[in-house]
């Protein structure tokens, strides 16, 4: 599956063709390259390597540089695979900048992934979105708390996973079938309603979305029956 | 490079033949309004109240009096659905959010309109 690594520059706001405006991220693309292919013979599977943000000599390892001049490619600080099938992995050379038209076109429907702004310890009603108690009516040190997080002597545990308060944020999450707005090729900008996960700056990985791939997929096998 | 990459992003889009206009004045917004297939232009005219700043994000609010009763409209600055603007006298104010014309009715709601030889002297005095 095709995809590519960008950096969320930050929002903005913009118009489409009827004149409604639209709340957009900006993402860019202009230093991710093609850093390597895995191959059938060599690794037995094949995967497109895509590297961003270009990093100095002393921040990596002899290892890594080695690797990135033998394969001849510029060094990346962040790499990212991206499976695909041998077909699909011909047009790329290892080097080369990664072309945003090339790969998603306007009004195209993509999934986004990011990792959260980090919120530190929270709790309940922030971190799972519970209603908490009312803040009348007598309510004593109990306006945001949980409430009852087990039963009595059977089972005499909380359950694993119970949602309780804790860290939050910093995680991986994905936003799917966000709408493409426009790709500006020559400055390798990429436009995408609505917000993505993380802070300006941070690292995306936009893909085609996986629902409308499933959703196509199913259809096809309906009509072969 | 964040600032740089948004305000080329924000400069496809903002229109160039936004009149200079400031709050005060008096406008006529020729507004499109689609009708079935039919488009026609419908304008609102009335004294700029408020204006904002910011790329894409510009906008300003038109107050008129209609039948008696104050109508308000937001306008985007850069929005592709009018198609023109149009000054039509600009008033002497010394603030640039003129809430206070609310709570103002008949005679009192008006404005002092800019002396245009004073003005003029004061835009060549600017050069």
């Amino acid at each position: 599956m095709k995809g590519l690594i960008g950096k969320k520059v930050g929002m903005t706001q913009v118009f489409t063709d009827d004149g409604s405006a639209v709340p957009v991220t900006v993402i860019d693309v202009s230093s991710c390259e093609v850093v390597g292919k895995r191959t059938l013979e060599k690794d037995k599977y094949t995967a497109l390597v895509l590297g961003i943000q270009d990093a100095k000599d002393k921040h990596l390892t002899k290892a890594q540089l080695g690797s990135f001049k033998k394969a001849g490619a510029k060094p990346k600080r962040v790499l990212r695979e991206f499976r695909m099938g041998a077909d699909e992995l011909a047009p790329f050379n290892v080097g080369d900048a990664v072309k945003v038209d090339a790969l998603f076109k306007k009004g195209e429907l993509v999934d986004v992934q990011g990792i959260t702004k980090g919120r530190g310890f929270q709790g309940v009603m922030k971190r799972w979105n519970f209603r908490g108690f009312g803040q009348t009516h007598g309510t004593h040190e109990y306006r945001r708390h949980p409430g009852a997080i087990g039963q009595r002597k059977t089972p005499g545990r909380v359950y694993p996973n119970k949602k309780l308060p804790g860290h939050y944020g910093v995680e991986a999450v994905s936003i799917q079938n966000l709408e493409v707005v426009d790709v500006i090729a020559d400055k390798s900008l990429l436009l995408i309603k609505g917000g993505v996960p993380g802070t300006n700056d941070g690292l995306v990985i936009v893909k085609p979305s996986i629902k409308l791939a499933l959703r196509a997929k199913h259809k096809a096998g309906k009509g072969k029956k | 490079m964040r600032q740089s990459a948004i305000e080329f992003v924000e400069s496809k889009y903002l229109r160039k033949d936004v009149p200079d206009f400031r709050a005060g004045d008096t406008v006529r917004v020729n507004w499109k309004v689609k009708e079935g297939d039919k488009e026609r232009t419908q304008a609102f005219e009335g004294v700029v109240i408020k204006k904002t700043r910011g790329g894409t994000d510009a906008n300003f609010t038109v107050r008129k009096m209609s039948f008696g009763v104050g109508v308000e409209r937001i306008f985007p600055t850069h929005s592709p659905r009018y198609e023109s603007i149009e000054v039509v006298n600009r008033g002497d104010v010394r603030r640039a959010r003129l809430f206070y014309l609310r709570s103002l009715r008949g005679k009192a709601a008006r404005l002092d309109l800019q002396d245009a030889n004073e003005s003029a002297g004061a835009a060549e005095q600017q050069k």
